[in-house]
């Protein structure tokens, strides 16, 4: 169990953080799904945790969504009774041009690795501005190499669904990407 | 290039990102994965020595279940202590207030109309 939660721990957080923006928030919702995979299915075989701990970490994820539209709600039934300082919402988002400044901030490393680090940064930006069920299906048959079943049970929908978001996030990634300069 | 083409060479890209993560991160994300299974085995632990292992009676568990117990117990009979009071005190309030129509129609000048009835009069008799 050990070995597999640290195996798959900065996936998830990448995850989360592709999802919620927030690392503070991704950091809690990766401790939550592990917690909840070791309370509850500690005794399940290694080769079933990758899917057991996917569906975990798209629910708690899903709640934050929920939560976030419960909170917006009310927000923005106050919103007329508050004053007007939400100017600075848009840098919520900076957080990959800080990781990206992060990255190329290490001046050590050759010019190579710095280009790569950029790319990666690009890549990462346009993966967060991909729809959630896009994002969430390409991400899980990709990334976490699930097949399109598994991908359609944790995402509790249909296969065809499933292949329809992932054919959707790959060709707007491509166009992105391509559109910054890069050619896959 | 094909979908699964683009998708492979981005997990690929992806897989690379993972390394150049913070290290703070890394450090949270390795703190929360010992927290998530130090709970965890510390809970089994005491599943198991609550269980009994030959003889350990006296476990964290145990004694949990018996300050739980006599919570329980407590918490039973300040209820019905408290039912108890409820009902004298609605006794008393009864008794109260039959004692004060007795005293009402003792000092209260009866009608004369009730001296002169004979059933008022048996009534007194007894």
């Amino acid at each position: 169990m050990s070995n597999f939660l640290a195996e798959a721990e900065r996936r998830a957080y990448k995850q989360a953080l592709f999802a919620v923006r927030d690392e503070h928030l991704a950091l809690d919702i990766v401790q939550d799904s592990m917690t909840k995979l070791v309370e509850k299915y500690a005794a399940k075989p290694l080769e079933e945790l990758p899917l057991l701990f996917q569906r975990i970490l798209q629910n708690t994820i899903r709640d934050f969504y929920r939560r976030q539209k419960t909170r917006s709600l009310w927000t923005t039934l106050f919103s007329s009774f508050m004053p007007r300082n939400r100017e600075t919402e848009s840098d919520e988002y900076d957080l990959l041009e800080t990781l990206q400044s992060d990255g190329a901030s290490n001046f050590g490393k050759p010019h190579e690795q710095l280009e790569q680090s950029q790319l990666i940064g690009l890549l990462e930006k346009a993966i967060k501005t991909l729809p959630v069920r896009q994002r969430e299906a390409f991400l899980l048959r990709y990334w976490e190499e699930m097949n399109v079943t598994e991908t359609a049970k944790i995402m509790g929908c249909s296969e065809g669904s499933v292949k329809t978001h992932c054919s959707r996030a790959a060709h707007a990634l491509a166009t992105m990407l391509k559109k910054d300069g890069i050619e896959l | 290039m094909s979908e699964p083409e683009i998708g492979t060479k981005i997990a690929r890209l992806l897989d690379r990102g993972l390394d150049d993560m913070k290290q703070g991160t890394l450090n949270r994300l390795e703190s929360a994965r010992r927290a998530s299974l130090e709970n965890y085995h510390m809970r089994e632990t005491v599943v198991g020595v609550g269980h009994g292992h030959g003889g350990q009676g006296a476990s964290a568990r145990s004694g949990h279940e018996w300050h739980s117990r006599t919570a329980k117990l407590l918490s039973a009979i300040a209820l019905l202590f408290a039912l108890g009071g409820v009902a004298y005190w609605q006794a008393l309030q009864q008794s109260d207030e039959n004692e004060d129509i007795d005293i009402m129609l003792l000092v209260d000048d009866l009608p004369i109309d009730a001296y002169l009835d004979d059933e008022f009069d048996e009534w007194l008799d007894h």
